[in-house]
């Protein structure tokens, strides 16, 4: 198995077929492979409990009748009494009317706000937002790196625990954690605030926070770098790299002596890890080692 | 199709709706939660809210709404139990490439720890193992039930077979 222990879907790729035949024949030859084999067919003698499909159907439809005749056999001033609860409920979930959106390893998620604007997300980012302010003040804090396109209208504000971005109808990215503070415009202008410092971005300014000071980083491309199958980088520091790749594929690297702040210009593959890692560090002469199936060793060579 | 243009308040349509979808969201909240009447319930308020917003929701929505609502009402009631499927007594023996391989000569031993090891899974990859292999999905399928990408269920898939391997590997 060791040859395959690193690409991280291998096993699902076999389980479903979606293998070739030489991979199939490699596999086969493998310790562990009859014991795979025999967790699949074992498997399939498990039983799913049977399923009465008139039944639950019927139970359906008993509870909308149900729930139809209870509106018509309440009196007139039960109204009354049902409004006052529906106003204290209402009351309560007023209190928490934050909304979250997290993503996971490797996993993007697009989003629409209620003004319309739309949010792409990528891996192991959290987006929160309060939905009963929103009107008045289009607010939402951000951890990690998404895609903005927003809708004319007030003002729009990402926050940051590193820094701030103010729009008015746009397109953007925005990368903020620990110590990366990344934003892009794509489209229209967004002004960006970190500790006292103050940028304009227009269409196709980035901007990149280095220490105290901002840097101007490039815009490649027409969107950001991590749609499609990979991440593109342009003169980035190798610590924001490493980031991206441990939120892409789940895992933990070790940079121990290694420079974080030499610049990487190339992309990794989201596909296969091991492919991924060799692209990024083969280039750069960095040895990784595997300490265990996720966690990574840097040595500079 | 002619099923295109309906409305989801005709009764017609809507035993469509549940005929197509109501057993993999059955299965799809027991994998998670193990407790089949909570896994029934929970797809009969999904439907029942289905009807009740027909005029709301079009055709080709349905199947995501039911979908969404089910996972929503599973978040808020989230009772677990084990999550423990029978093993057939009556299929015919394990072979492996036309072979019963030595390990499986006291099959049922392997069945019962097979089962214990798939409920002890972590929710996330059991849901999506059994999804795969019980009720056939694929992993694009599965991806649009959970709602992550496909390559992240393919991840999970990866790992609930490695963990079953580990699981298991003490047997050989």
């Amino acid at each position: 198995m060791e040859k395959f222990d690193h690409i991280d879907d291998f096993l699902a790729k076999w389980a479903s077929g979606d293998i070739s035949e030489s991979e199939r024949e490699a596999f086969r030859k493998t310790k562990d492979y009859t014991l795979y084999a025999a967790i699949l067919e074992g498997t399939d003698r498990l039983d799913v409990p049977a399923y009465d499909k008139e039944k639950l159907y019927k139970g359906t439809r008993d509870k909308i009748a149900a729930e139809g005749k209870v509106v018509r056999l309440v009196p007139k001033w039960a109204y009354a009494v049902a409004a006052s609860v529906a106003l204290l409920i209402g009351y309560v979930v007023f209190f928490d009317q934050t909304e979250r959106y997290e993503t996971g390893f490797g996993e993007t998620l697009a989003l629409t706000l209620p003004d319309g604007s739309e949010v792409i997300l990528n891996a192991k980012t959290r987006l929160e937002f309060q939905k009963k302010d929103w009107e008045k003040s289009r607010t939402v804090d951000l951890e990690g790196e998404a895609f903005f396109r927003v809708t004319k209208g007030s003002t729009f504000t990402v926050a940051s625990n590193m820094g701030t971005v103010t729009v008015l109808g746009t397109e953007f990215t925005m990368n903020s954690e620990a110590d990366i503070f990344e934003v892009i415009c794509y489209e229209g202008k967004v002004r960006v605030e970190k500790n006292g410092l103050q940028k304009l971005l227009s269409k196709g300014q980035g901007v990149r926070a280095m220490g105290n000071s901002f840097e101007n980083c490039d815009l490649e491309h027409q969107q950001p770098s991590w749609f499609g199958n990979e991440t593109t980088f342009h003169d980035a520091p190798l610590r924001q790299v490493i980031k991206a790749l441990e939120k892409q594929f789940g895992i933990t690297v070790s940079i121990n002596d290694v420079d974080g702040n030499q610049r990487f210009t190339g992309s990794f593959t989201h596909d296969d890890l091991n492919t991924a890692l060799r692209t990024v560090f083969e280039s750069m002469e960095i040895r990784f080692t595997f300490k265990d199936r996720d966690t990574i060793d840097l040595a500079q060579e | 199709m002619e099923t295109q243009n309906r409305s989801v308040c005709e009764e017609k349509t809507f035993s469509i709706l549940f005929d197509r979808h109501s057993e993999v969201i059955r299965n799809f909240v027991y994998y998670k939660c193990g407790n089949m009447q909570q896994a029934e319930d929970i797809t009969q308020d999904a439907f029942v809210k289905l009807w009740k917003n027909c005029k709301k929701v079009v055709f080709e929505k349905a199947k995501s709404f039911v979908m969404k609502v089910a996972q929503n009402a599973f978040y808020n009631e989230m009772d677990h139990k084990k999550v423990v499927l029978k093993y057939n007594q009556q299929a015919s023996p394990i072979k492996i490439d036309g072979q019963s391989p030595e390990f499986l000569i006291e099959e049922k031993e392997f069945l019962v720890k097979l089962q214990r090891s798939i409920s002890e899974l972590p929710d996330k990859q059991r849901e999506v193992f059994l999804l795969s292999r019980k009720d056939k999905k694929t992993y694009r399928e599965i991806a649009e039930i959970i709602g992550l990408t496909q390559k992240a269920v393919e991840r999970r898939m990866h790992l609930a077979l490695s963990e079953l391997r580990g699981k298991l590997g003490d047997i050989i």
